[in-house]
């Protein structure tokens, strides 16, 4: 067991590591002249150019230009020529050169609303896919199985930058039944923070939940066929003990697998989210970064998407392992 | 949608009832509807199309579909019929707000306006083009984009997949790690870093983009970025093909590595093949609009169903048509291709529970 973590974690920061390079060749020797784009094309003065390049260390070879981009990660670096000197400390993750307001900073601010974003609609969409097909599979094939499996598939075929603007336009400008999107931190104000993010959520846990419903109502027809549920239903077990503690319990493990890998690729894309709900998330952070072409915050931004997905492929690979012992490790490749 | 999985889940339903006697019944009815006909050979694909055509859903879905792509073939036909380009200005249908005049964004099936021409989807706010050409020509983009996104991405998929699952070793366990490392980045946030950047060394010096280049730039983007998946499941299918008697004939007769691959194993697997490419095309599809809608897709004049959707927020409150028409184009083609998909793989793998 231990062998397996070991190595599973060891190729985690292999990947990691491959992809801050490919990150880091892409977008520092990308575009022609990254010192001018970041500048700004029309207040750039020759010193403001000259100091990009010296901070960024234009000037020198790409290797050492990631040497010290890594070495401001981990141990923190001072950045700037003579002139202007700003000191970022040990996760460095440079500079905004506009506003001279370090990365780490930006991330901190905005991280959190996309963590309230993606994790609160997760939860709306697993419990609610989830309970979906479990009632679909025991009320197989009537009214309602055909109708929820049907809703689900028109709403999972809905793009959320539609969806959420419908949301938007219905419930919040014309009816005003549900709040503004907005983001407030939730240990000032717990419901105002429930509030703010309720239309995402909603949107969201339409979208999303179509492929849960479908899996859990597969993993429940399959569950109620085995041999060891007759066994329950004929030593005299009722039917609701025998969908909650045998068929939900087997279909809860690849439940909780696909969640941990869609999770972790919707921390590093809810761009599009959070523009339809104009919530000052990482990924909308990120897009205004791309238009004005501010390397360092797409950089982090794009370098923090690669760790959430890499992080949570490791934690549901581990996680598959402690929960379910039918996985055998070692044996197989993965 | 009023029978949304008609036939294509039946027999699995059935079986999943009672396992033994579900099974015994299904082949009992399979056999109950050849005996009546002379026994005549079917091949699989044969067989796959029947059961596709029986599918009242694949039916509806690939009428939905057919109704798309001709509007998209035949867009410049179109045009010439309705008289009026996706661009012609007509800002006397505004009022001074920028805003269309009459009911529903300027709908008006007569020439009794200040175009002279009809106008059946209404004109856009600001700029009073004709929706219904924008509607047409969107469509035009949406598939280009979508089509060949998904058939560049599934080739690569193909042949690493192949390559991987036939050879082993260390090609292979080469092979799953950059598929792992591809399926690390994330995918949107380094289309909206990287389209711009390719973008800048396409763009002459006054900064301007070829429409055609943009669409390349978004096409070769998605394909770089898309093609695991199906590489995947390639490469799984192969590792258990590739101990078939056949392919052990093959090698006993001579055949060399690439004949086996692609002439022997190939041809066995376009079933699971035809089934990804049908059910990532709707993901392209709302990927090319998403990347649109943030700004980064294909830019005026080039008609994009997501750029409309952007374009329509300003105006949501007072004009929300604008906003239905291209969010519902998007929605029937996405959920068309999603059921379609659906229908292709019950009809290919009939085994399949959904």
């Amino acid at each position: 067991m231990l062998r397996f973590f070991v190595k599973r974690a060891l190729l985690a920061v292999l990947t990691l590591f491959a992809i801050s390079v490919t990150v880091f060749v892409l977008f520092f020797m990308g575009p022609a002249d990254p010192a001018a784009s970041m500048c700004g094309s029309k207040a750039c003065t020759m010193a403001q150019h000259e100091q990009i390049v010296k901070s960024l260390e234009l000037d020198k070879s790409p290797v050492t230009q990631y040497a010290s981009y890594m070495r401001g990660v981990f141990v923190g670096r001072e950045i700037g020529s003579d002139s202007l000197k700003i000191k970022c400390e040990a996760p460095c993750l440079g500079v905004n050169f506009r506003t001279y307001e370090p990365v780490k900073d930006i991330i901190g601010r905005t991280l959190p609303i996309t963590f309230s974003i993606v994790l609160g609609a997760a939860v709306v969409y697993v419990l609610f896919g989830t309970a979906l097909g479990m009632i679909s599979a025991i009320w197989r094939g009537s009214i309602f199985d055909r109708l929820a499996a049907g809703t689900a598939l028109t709403f999972a075929s809905t793009q959320i930058f539609f969806l959420g603007s419908l949301i938007l336009l219905i419930f919040v400008y014309k009816t005003g039944w549900l709040p503004r999107p907005q983001y407030i931190s939730p240990s000032t104000d717990f419901f105002g923070w429930i509030g703010g993010m309720l239309t995402p959520w909603i949107a969201l846990g339409l979208i999303n939940s179509a492929s849960y419903s479908r899996f859990s109502r597969a993993q429940m027809i399959e569950t109620l066929g085995e041999d060891y549920i007759r066994t329950a239903r004929a030593k005299g077990l009722g039917m609701r003990a025998v969908y909650f503690r045998h068929a939900l319990r087997a279909a809860i493990t690849p439940i909780v697998t696909i969640a941990g890998i869609d999770i972790g690729g919707q921390l590093g894309g809810v761009a599009i989210t959070e523009t339809t709900f104009s919530l000052p998330g990482m990924g909308k952070t990120a897009l205004g970064a791309v238009v004005s072409q501010n390397l360092p915050i797409v950089m982090a931004v794009v370098l923090f998407g690669a760790v959430f997905i890499v992080l949570s492929n490791v934690i549901v690979d581990m996680l598959y392992a402690v929960i379910d012992p039918r996985v055998k490790l070692g044996s197989s490749g993965r | 949608m009023s029978e949304p999985n008609p036939r294509g889940t039946e027999p699995a339903d059935s079986a999943a009832d009672s396992a033994a006697v579900g099974v015994l019944d299904v082949a009992a009815s399979e056999e109950g509807a050849k005996a009546p006909k002379a026994i005549e050979g079917r091949s699989p694909g044969q067989l796959a199309w029947m059961r596709l055509r029986r599918d009242r859903t694949a039916r509806g879905s690939i009428w939905v579909l057919g109704f798309f792509i001709v509007i998209a073939i035949l867009a410049p036909l179109i045009e010439k019929v309705y008289g009026l380009g996706p661009t012609v200005n007509s800002p006397d249908l505004l009022d001074r707000s920028g805003l269309p005049l009459g009911y529903f964004g300027g709908i008006d099936f007569t020439t009794n306006n200040a175009s002279n021409h009809i106008h059946i989807l209404g004109v856009m706010p600001g700029t009073g083009w004709d929706i219904f050409m924008q509607f047409v020509y969107g469509a035009r983009t949406s598939l280009i984009v979508a089509a060949l996104a998904t058939l560049l991405s599934v080739v690569i998929g193909v042949v690493i997949g192949i390559v991987a699952g036939y050879l082993g070793g260390w090609i292979d366990q080469a092979l799953t790690w950059f598929i792992d490392y591809m399926l690390a980045f994330p995918f949107v946030l380094m289309a909206i870093a990287i389209i711009p950047i390719v973008n800048t060394y396409l763009a002459d010096s006054s900064g301007y983009v070829p429409p055609a280049e943009r669409m390349a730039t978004i096409i070769v983007v998605f394909s770089l970025f898309g093609w695991m998946s199906t590489a995947r499941l390639v490469r799984g299918q192969v590792i258990s093909l590739r101990e078939r008697e056949y392919v052990d004939a093959a090698r006993a007769a001579g055949a060399g590595r690439g004949h086996i691959m692609f002439k022997q194993i190939l041809p066995n697997l376009w079933a699971p093949i035809l089934v990804t490419f049908s059910l990532s095309l709707p993901a392209t599809v709302t990927a090319e609009a998403a990347l649109s809608f943030l700004g980064i897709g294909v830019q005026q004049p080039t008609p994009d169903w997501g750029r409309m959707i952007n374009d329509s927020l300003s105006y949501m409150q007072t004009d929300w048509m604008y906003l239905v028409i291209p969010g519902f184009s998007i929605w029937a083609l996405v959920l068309a291709f999603n059921l379609f998909g659906d229908a292709t793989r019950d009809a290919l793998d009939p085994k399949s529970s959904r």
